[in-house]
């Protein structure tokens, strides 16, 4: 199992993600809150087609018993039950979603895009990362059970 | 090429994000999250000393990705940006860095984003990812509704 590969991997799939992301506008705010004001369909149709896609997709890999392309792993993934930090973090970060019309991979694309206003945005969302790990640990709470931080990552220790 | 000059159709973009969230897990089970990524980024260049993790990886091909784009379709010339944000351009940098505390902070807080719990974590059918994004789901709108609704666009 290589380190290696799953970097370069992880880069490639993040530059086809950051190429749809600019591709299907999500870096535009008009797209964002066009859709948060109900007045463009696109952001909910293009989620719900993806949500299908992802869902169908991945049970489908379960239930071939697939096994992962490096290492040869059973296809797994961490149960993620609902906790109180779900319903806070995502009710600010929503928030914070509709105030700037962007959310992370956008913003991320954005950069690559020039768009010089997403240096403002990035030092913030960096600086919300920051406070949101420094609270978790100050106050001993494990990282929200989470897809994106799921037992792949170990639970950070004080 | 001209396809992608334009906005990728929704039925195709839905089909490439669904995609995107299997292919990472087929890869290396890895889930597929911007906010993971930008942290892995974050504590990289806080301690430079070791190899990127893969996080951080995909959070630098995010930004490629965008370049990327930008180059193929000539939309890459460095420009503010906010297309429709009204307000003056010291309000709007005030505004983006708040909101991006706001999003930094809750996203991890919740342990994910629109891509992260969104697609992601309910294309897993995990429980927590849906209550995640049923709650920043509403709040956007709400907020959305509240701030933006009426301002010219």
């Amino acid at each position: 199992m290589s380190r290696h590969g799953t970097r370069a991997a992880a880069t490639a799939v993040g530059v086809a993600f950051g190429f749809w992301l600019a591709w299907t506008r999500m870096t535009d705010f008009e797209q964002i809150v066009g859709a948060l004001l109900l007045q463009r369909a696109y952001l909910w149709l293009m989620f719900a087609t993806g949500v299908v896609t992802a869902a169908v997709g991945l049970q489908l890999l379960r239930r071939t018993h697939a096994r992962t392309i490096l290492g040869g792993q059973p296809i797994a993934w961490p149960a993620v039950t609902p906790q109180r930090r779900h319903v806070v973090g995502g009710v600010l970060f929503g928030a914070g979603w509709a105030l700037a019309g962007a959310c992370p991979g956008p913003i991320a694309a954005q950069l690559g895009l020039g768009r010089l206003s997403a240096l403002f945005t990035v030092a913030g969302l960096f600086a919300g990362i920051r406070l949101a790990d420094w609270l978790a640990d100050r106050a001993g709470v494990p990282a929200a059970s989470s897809p994106c931080l799921g037992e792949a990552q170990p639970t950070r220790s004080a | 090429m001209r396809l992608i000059s334009v906005t990728c159709p929704w039925p195709l973009a839905g089909l490439l994000v669904g995609l995107l969230a299997v292919t990472l897990q087929w890869i290396d089970n890895l889930p597929l999250g911007a906010t993971g990524a930008a942290g892995g980024f974050l504590d990289w260049i806080r301690h430079p000393g070791g190899a990127p993790s893969w996080r951080a990886c995909f959070f630098l091909g995010t930004v490629a990705g965008g370049f990327l784009y930008g180059r193929i379709t000539h939309l890459a010339a460095p420009s503010w940006g906010p297309n429709g944000m009204s307000g003056s351009t010291a309000a709007q940098s005030l505004l983006l860095t708040v909101a991006g505390g706001f999003i930094g902070f809750g996203a991890r807080w919740a342990g994910g984003c629109t891509s992260g719990h969104g697609i992601c974590g309910i294309g897993r059918l995990q429980r927590g990812s849906l209550v995640a994004t049923l709650a920043f789901v509403l709040t956007a709108v709400v907020v959305a509704n509240v701030v933006w609704r009426g301002a010219p666009q």
